[in-house]
């Protein structure tokens, strides 16, 4: 039994639960080739050095295990075909290199998006009264607009041609 | 008279603790060694040692498959 890392890409688009479903589901993969898991580290959201599948932004996970290297193929094989992980690097590590003291998992993923139950009620109050006011300010504009372009017209003429006759 | 000209001194063999910084998780400093195209600066620039350019050069391979350096940035885009 080796120490392992494998660091792969997960798609932007997963929320912070279904992104711990995935992460397990990597890891039950592992358990069922017969390896151990030593460490997960969720890195976040980063922006990609070149798009990957024309996402530009993708969340980073490093999952360090202990395996025997034969199986490592296998579990290269799951990654590839998860549709939800556009890119994966497994290396050979020592094992003075493995993390330790990291906190949960949970904590991890949630420390991502803090007081994200919280603020997204809020959210969406906010974007609601953002949107019946840009409703309102519309129909205004849409009502008035004629009369103050129609005013507005007729001071910019009048502006023009005080102009016009101070220069004179 | 000899002409005393500088000879560069390789930073890895000055800082040993800088060996352990050649990683292809260390992106940022990896990026030390990368022209503003992408592509690697060679050791007789930089003054690295051929033991630790043929490394760094690795590990900047390992860091584009996996996105966290570029293979290539085309100057005409920025």
């Amino acid at each position: 039994m080796l120490y392992y890392e494998s660091m792969y890409i997960v798609h932007p688009a997963l929320e912070a639960g279904r992104l711990k479903d995935l992460i397990m589901s990597i890891e039950k993969s592992l358990h069922s080739l017969g390896g151990e898991t030593c460490a997960i580290n969720v890195w976040g959201k980063k922006k990609l050095a070149y798009p990957i599948n024309k996402e530009k932004y993708g969340m980073y996970v490093l999952f360090q295990f202990k395996n025997n290297g034969v199986k490592n193929k296998e579990f290269n094989l799951g990654l590839e075909h998860n549709s939800n992980v556009l890119a994966y690097l497994t290396t050979k590590i020592e094992d003075n290199t493995i993390l330790s003291d990291l906190p949960s998992l949970d904590s991890q993923l949630g420390l991502l998006n803090p007081n994200a139950s919280e603020s997204k009620p809020n959210k969406e109050v906010v974007e609601e009264k953002t949107s019946e006011a840009k409703e309102n300010s519309e129909e205004k504009v849409s009502s008035e607009a004629p009369e103050v372009a129609a005013e507005e017209k007729n001071q910019k003429e009048a502006e023009k041609v005080s102009d016009t006759k101070e220069e004179k | 008279m000899a002409l005393s000209h500088q000879t560069k001194i390789c930073p890895f063999k000055e800082n040993k603790d800088l060996i352990a910084m050649i990683n292809y998780k260390e992106h940022k400093f990896l990026r030390k060694f990368l022209t503003e195209q992408g592509k690697i600066i060679p050791g007789y620039v930089t003054g690295v040692s051929a033991k630790y350019q043929r490394l760094i050069a690795k590990e900047i391979k390992k860091a584009r498959n996996i996105a966290l350096l570029p293979y290539h940035v085309d100057p005409r885009t920025n």
